[in-house]
């Protein structure tokens, strides 16, 4: 490899130490982002997606939760070995973040004009009132928000749920950050916004080359929207490709099976697939490999020994004992 | 099959008072369901889809009596339900169950997992002709959480020892003990992760092949609808906007909006490419409904008779309903619209 890449996480652990044991919520996750690239990071509650990007951002619950272990370079540095203070000036202006409720990242007392331009203001970015302002209907043009002046002096409930999540992005966006984290972005959105929502997502992308690190459950989210994707389960990734290689031809009986148990539109079968069984306990987690008592190719080895994530001929990643090494199915 | 719900012309308005002080101001209806009209044939899947906004849940409770229609009624196995009295409420309520989106909220707390898959039946089955002893409403628990496949031990649960698709294993349970003929699921598995969402639609299909029931689903995800319902509704802003045979709709979407939201869905195929945005702007307020069709503002294939008159749903055969002024209505059939020009 001529150049480092953008973003590289490696080995990442993080607990959550729990009055009832230890929680391994992350647990030696590992990939690595370009700019321009968009992962996709998927997986059932409970599977640590959303905790690997707070891990990166380090906005743990303290002291519940705790980075143990890992490195996350970004930019030369790696972030956990970073001050408070050093690392505040990675929040927003290096890397941008949207969360899953609007209403809840936007604050309901003050204006829309005065939380978008609070970026700015912060940065010192701005020279005046008039100059903020501009920048401020800058930013909210770039995310489409209808007639931006009339909208400066509102409040957050007077937006509609699409709006709103376009104000998030719109602040997360006004430090050009390189790489922008969105955790379940659309979830409280409808299709058709959520659609407007993602293209927007893409235009961005495009006009800036930022780097996008998408959580979702979605499966469909995932395909219309990144290039990359990373499966989580149990606190791991069980597999890592391009986005067309592993949901057209999953390597990983996990990503099979979630594939599978997806209704297709149009075509009314009888029974879905169904995958067996709920994720495992991780106060509790089975010895061997963590998807082993829901899988249909579970084999003895796989109660034993906690299969390690292997680069396949193709690229990709995945971990599981049923693929030989460099195997591809 | 007969039919076991019909709804004819139901509205629903509410009262909305906006400007003024208190007690002042003038009161505006806001026209939540604004007449909807359609049958179920009895043991069949009848699927209603429509982004937050459309009406669709104030249907399902509407159908629930969990709320009176303005306007219209809505007949259950050939009874007028807005005219039953004490008894034959008892009666409708014994026929007809919900499943709601959020177990959490619809289960008490405090109560653990056998009582309340019991309530039901304390209060429908406790009196009359038909009374259970405890012992008898003890083995139909059991029987019950058997069917849906929980294990023993979480009779003595509490929901919060539970995880979401045992919850709405719970839900259904309830539901299902007073053996109704219908159920009213309104996003019965939103809320669930992808791998239980397929456990609990399996076995939604399970209970509907050993008892031909009847299922009324709502949804805003398609997918799901299209794997579930064999009648589909599309509702917008109060409207049905088509309505018709689920498989042949997905096949070939007429209304604008109905392409809009075929388009909109997300699909896990790579390679699927997206044309146009699926639509521009958002659903408006059912307190100010635009003139004309109520989809106008956002609909691309918008003509000028679309701003004025509002278009009434016509038969356009095979059992579809659309209400467009593309499809049939005051301006000609225009032929390539009919065709789909979805994907």
């Amino acid at each position: 490899m001529t150049q480092a890449p953008l973003l590289s996480v490696e080995d990442l652990r993080t607990y959550c130490y729990t009055r009832a044991g230890v929680v391994k919520a992350v647990d030696g996750v590992r990939f690595a982002l370009e700019r321009g690239d968009s992962l996709g990071l998927v997986g059932e509650s409970g599977s640590g997606k959303s905790m690997t990007c707070n891990s990166i951002l380090r906005l743990l619950p303290k002291p519940a939760a705790r980075t143990v272990g890992g490195r996350v370079l970004w930019d030369g540095r790696d972030l956990l070995t970073l001050s408070e203070r050093e690392m505040r000036r990675v929040r927003g202006r290096e890397i941008g973040m949207i969360l899953q409720d609007p209403l809840i990242s936007l604050n309901p007392v003050f204006t829309i004009a005065n939380q978008v331009g609070e970026p700015f203001r912060l940065r010192g970015a701005a020279k005046g009132r008039s100059d903020l302002r501009e920048k401020v209907l800058d930013v909210l043009r770039q995310v489409h928000i209808p007639s931006p002046e009339a909208r400066l002096s509102q409040y957050p409930f007077e937006f509609s749920g699409g709006m709103r999540q376009r104000t998030v992005a719109a602040i997360a966006l006004a430090g050009s950050p390189g790489l922008l984290i969105a955790d379940e972005p659309t979830t409280s959105l409808d299709v058709t916004i959520q659609d407007q929502f993602l293209r927007l997502l893409r235009e961005l992308q495009e006009k800036t080359g930022m780097a996008l690190i998408l959580v979702t459950h979605d499966l469909g989210i995932v395909a219309e929207t990144c290039n990359k994707v990373a499966v989580m389960y149990a606190g791991k990734i069980v597999e890592f490709g391009d986005v067309r290689q592993v949901l057209t031809s999953p390597a990983h009986p996990y990503t099979e099976a979630l594939l599978k148990a997806l209704p297709v539109p149009g075509t009314r079968q009888k029974r879905l697939y169904q995958i067996s069984g709920e994720p495992p306990n991780l106060l509790d987690p089975p010895a061997g490999c963590a998807f082993e008592p829901r899988c249909h190719r579970a084999m003895q080895a796989c109660k034993k020994a906690r299969p390690p994530i292997k680069r396949l001929s193709d690229g990709r990643q995945a971990a599981c004992l049923a693929l030989e090494a460099g195997e591809v199915r | 099959m007969g039919t076991i719900l019909e709804l004819r012309d139901v509205k629903r308005y509410f009262g909305i008072r906006s400007g003024g002080w208190v007690g002042g101001g003038v009161e505006k209806p806001l026209k939540a369901v604004d007449g909807a009209s359609f049958s179920i044939a009895s043991g069949s899947s009848f699927g209603v889809a429509g982004e937050s906004g459309s009406g669709k849940s104030t249907m399902g409770k509407l159908i629930l009596r969990l709320d009176r229609p303005t306007g219209g009624a809505i007949e259950f196995e050939g009874r007028d339900i807005g005219k039953l009295d004490a008894q034959g409420d008892a009666w409708y309520r014994t026929r007809v169950q919900a499943v709601f989106q959020d177990a959490s909220g619809s289960l008490d707390p405090r109560m653990r997992i056998s009582a309340i898959v019991a309530e039901p039946l304390e209060i429908h089955a406790r009196t009359g002709p038909n009374r259970l002893t405890k012992i008898e409403i003890r083995e139909k628990v059991e029987d019950m959480l058997a069917q849906v496949a929980l294990p023993e031990r979480v009779m003595h649960d509490f929901p919060h020892e539970l995880s979401g698709g045992q919850k709405q294993r719970v839900a259904i349970a309830r539901a299902m003990i007073l053996e109704p003929t219908m159920l009213v699921l309104d996003e019965p598995v939103s809320a669930l992760d992808v791998s239980i969402r397929a456990q609990v639609l399996n076995l939604l299909s399970d209970f509907q092949d050993r008892y031909g029931l009847t299922y009324l689903m709502i949804s805003h995800d398609l997918a799901t609808l299209g794997h579930v319902s064999s009648q589909l509704a599309v509702m917008y802003l109060g409207r049905i906007v088509e309505i018709g045979d689920t498989e042949e709709i997905y096949e070939r979407p007429l209304h604008p909006y109905t392409k809009a939201l075929f388009r909109a869905m997300p699909l896990p195929d790579p390679d699927r490419v997206k044309s146009a945005p699926s639509l521009r702007g958002e659903i408006g307020s059912a307190l100010d409904l635009p003139k004309g069709c109520r989809f106008c503002p956002r609909c691309d294939e918008a003509m000028p008779v679309c701003s004025a008159v509002d278009p009434e749903l016509v038969d356009v055969g095979a059992g579809r309903q659309v209400a467009c002024h593309l499809i049939g209505g005051p301006q000609l059939t225009k032929a390539t619209h009919q065709r789909g020009s979805n994907e």
